[in-house]
């Protein structure tokens, strides 16, 4: 049974530590990488590229972040779609915004699963793991 | 419209009226030239009878100087009483006849005849006549002359006769057997008669019989005959002033025109020639005479009006029918061109109106385009403020919202610990958060400002003065800021503004600058389509527009990793640019440096959308 593996994109802070916290407490077994904005996140894609490493089955996104934001991130990793090593990523754009320009644009990538409003409590947390893992995690 | 009608009427008319008036003279002309030529006749006519009483005269006193008088004839020694009665009683019949005299050559009567009425002539008492200008010269005579005398009022014993008679007389020498010369016989001829029927009118003419020095004989006019020899009354005299005519220089037979009356002259010829064909006798009658009479007849001016009037009247007429058609069609005319001209007038005024109405309209559709950029610029500024709103403040509410939920789980001190220094960075968050927006707000919310001239050199020098300052020896030795403002260097604006505008610029750029090379920021100002341009240009790291182009003016967006900063300084500056009604555009190359592009709007113009 493979460990659930998920990418927080996010650059608030207390948000990563937050949600991290939320993680560990549903589960032990479920590994947590974050990065603070779009720029770091694709060049830690390209680096599992590079190495074949399987990418985390979960992303979840935020959209206003500095040097590259979750749009500029999801451009980005449109590109590389086709050298993925593993296609099962579901990438959560989750975000403060009730926006519905933001929302609407969402709509645009099929890359997207779906789309959070923050707060993400732990209920919320266990409905996407649920979704996503089956049961299985 | 009047005036140009009586104008066309004037056009057409005058040379009508010319006409009728030219017509008209002549039409004048030749009724007098015929009322003349009557005239003229009239007085031949008349003249005529004057010539055959003269004729009457001299054959009847000629008759004397062929009779064979006794060589004594005298009172003592008359004529043959049977031959003169039967004489007398022929002549008795022959109402002019007036007297009949021997005179001998001392001047004395022999015998005298004298009518005393219609039909009867008696011997009357001699008288002496040797101072009377006719026996003069009577005595002055040959045989078979006979002299007629002037027109003269008749004189009994030297004493004009009353009531006055003019008479003319005959006088011829008369002889004995032996042809020896005994005395003259005088004959009288009453001319009365002759000038009454000389004085007959055949209209309203007036008829003057004048001597040669022009005194009047006999008129019409007056009862008086001959006044100038017996007393001139004031009629008389005036009759005389009036034929002191000015076109009677010459005195030959004419008419003309004067003082209002048409004058006809005629003299009166007593026709000495014919004298010869009519005389009885063989031998030729030679008549010694000083007359010389002419006959004037004057057409008063009341008669000559009464013969124009139909020539006026119709003259009249014809000019006021002319008049009225010609106006009627004046009025027509002039009608049909104020039409024509209004017509062009409304079509102008429509026209006008229409380019007025398109002007006001291409107007309003340019405050209608500077409100339209207006607002999508406010559009834009309240997305961005939506988006700060959405992004920037919800996500730390959010996050404080999970902590208060987790910390209301809470079971142990050790998560407090944990989790309470987190809200308190939320907290410290806010309050930036909230400062800056506050910042923006304050800029949007801002629409008076304070516009005055700013000097952007001296701005530029104050702004880099305060940077110098901050700048180590080693960083200020490999930056230049260099100034190109000859194209314009001051600006209507918000000083306040400017100054933080050029001071973000700056500081980006010294930011921002390659430290391998020698950094500059340029200054330019310029002129594009009437409007103040100014570029900033840097040689610094530059900017990947195609990754971050969107999102190089918002809040918080920072697009250099290893250089702190909040991503506050360009959303600002367009702010505060955009208040000032400028706007902003930029071009960048990585590792080349930036050029940022600020088009100010003219003055009159951001007034003008203030007021929109």
């Amino acid at each position: 049974m493979k460990k659930p593996n998920i990418l927080l994109v996010d650059d608030d802070e207390v948000y990563l530590f937050v949600t991290k916290r939320i993680l560990s407490n549903l589960s032990s077994d479920i590994l947590v990488t974050s990065f603070t904005d779009g720029e770091r996140a694709i060049e830690y894609i390209n680096l599992c590229i590079e190495e074949k490493v399987e990418l985390p089955e979960v992303i979840l996104l935020d959209i206003n972040m500095p040097f590259m934001d979750g749009w500029g991130f999801l451009s980005e990793f449109k590109k590389m779609k086709p050298v993925l090593p593993n296609h099962n990523v579901n990438i959560f754009m989750v975000t403060s915004s009730n926006d519905p320009d933001d929302f609407s644009k969402a709509k645009d990538f099929e890359e997207i699963t779906g789309y959070i409003v923050k707060p993400v409590f732990e209920d919320k947390m266990t409905q996407i793991l649920e979704e996503i893992y089956d049961g299985n995690w | 419209m009047w005036s140009r009608i009586i104008k066309t009427s004037l056009a057409l008319y005058i040379p009508l009226l010319i006409f009728t008036l030219v017509w008209g003279y002549l039409q004048k002309h030749s009724l007098i030239t015929n009322i003349a030529h009557i005239q003229q006749r009239n007085i031949q006519n008349k003249s005529y009878h004057l010539e055959d009483q003269c004729e009457v005269l001299i054959d009847i006193t000629s008759y004397w100087s062929n009779v064979v008088f006794p060589a004594n004839f005298s009172n003592g020694e008359p004529l043959d009483s049977a031959f003169i009665n039967e004489y007398i009683r022929i002549m008795q019949g022959y109402e002019v006849y007036d007297q009949l005299r021997f005179l001998d050559l001392h001047g004395d009567e022999i015998l005298r005849y004298e009518r005393t009425d219609d039909k009867t002539m008696e011997p009357k008492d001699l008288q002496r006549k040797v101072d009377r200008s006719y026996f003069q010269k009577g005595l002055s005579l040959k045989k078979g002359q006979v002299y007629i005398s002037p027109i003269e009022l008749n004189k009994e014993n030297g004493v004009i006769e009353k009531p006055y008679k003019p008479v003319i007389r005959g006088v011829t020498p008369i002889f004995d057997a032996d042809q020896i010369q005994i005395g003259l016989a005088v004959t009288n001829f009453n001319m009365n008669k002759v000038f009454d029927l000389m004085k007959a009118r055949i209209s309203e003419d007036n008829f003057y019989l004048v001597d040669k020095d022009r005194n009047v004989i006999t008129t019409n006019l007056s009862n008086n005959v001959l006044p100038h020899q017996a007393s001139m009354s004031q009629q008389d005299s005036s009759i005389k002033k009036k034929l002191q005519l000015r076109n009677l220089i010459f005195e030959k037979d004419t008419f003309f025109m004067e003082k209002g009356s048409l004058w006809v002259f005629q003299n009166v010829n007593i026709g000495f020639g014919k004298n010869t064909d009519i005389s009885l006798q063989d031998d030729i009658v030679e008549v010694i005479t000083e007359n010389d009479w002419a006959i004037i007849q004057e057409i008063p001016p009341s008669y000559i009006s009464k013969r124009l009037k139909t020539i006026r009247r119709n003259l009249i007429l014809f000019n006021i029918l002319t008049l009225i058609v010609i106006s009627l069609f004046a009025f027509g005319y002039g009608r049909t061109q104020k039409e024509k001209r209004n017509f062009v007038t409304e079509l102008k005024q429509k026209n006008k109106a229409l380019l007025d109405s398109q002007n006001r309209l291409k107007s309003t559709n340019r405050l209608v385009k500077q409100a339209n950029d207006r607002l999508q610029v406010r559009n834009r500024q309240l997305e961005d403020f939506n988006y700060v709103v959405a992004h920037n403040l919800k996500a730390p509410v959010t996050s404080m919202s999970i902590i208060v939920d987790m910390l209301s789980k809470a079971k142990n001190q050790e998560t407090f610990n944990e989790l309470l220094p987190k809200l308190e960075t939320i907290s410290k968050n806010i309050s930036t958060l909230t400062q800056d927006v506050h910042t923006y707000v304050s800029i949007l919310n801002n629409t008076k400002l304070e516009l005055e001239n700013v000097n952007l050199l001296l701005l530029l020098k104050e702004v880099e003065n305060d940077f110098v300052e901050t700048l180590v020896d080693k960083e200020a030795k490999n930056f230049e800021t260099i100034y190109k403002l000859d194209a314009w260097h001051t600006l209507k604006c918000s000083r306040f503004y400017m100054k933080s505008i050029l001071q973000n610029f700056l500081s980006n750029a010294i930011k921002y600058r390659r430290t391998d090379v020698n950094s500059h920021i340029i200054f330019e100002s310029a002129w594009e389509n009437d409007q103040k341009v100014l570029f900033i240009k840097d040689n610094g790291l530059g900017i990947d527009l195609a990754q971050h182009g969107n999102n190089l003016f918002k809040l918080y967006k920072r697009f250099h990793r290893n250089i702190s900063g909040k991503g506050m300084g360009l959303f600002i500056v367009r702010s505060q640019l955009e208040a000032m009604y400028a706007s902003i555009e930029v071009e960048s190359t990585v590792n080349q440096g930036t050029t940022f592009k600020i088009k100010f709007k003219t003055h009159e113009k951001t007034k003008h959308s203030f007021s929109g």
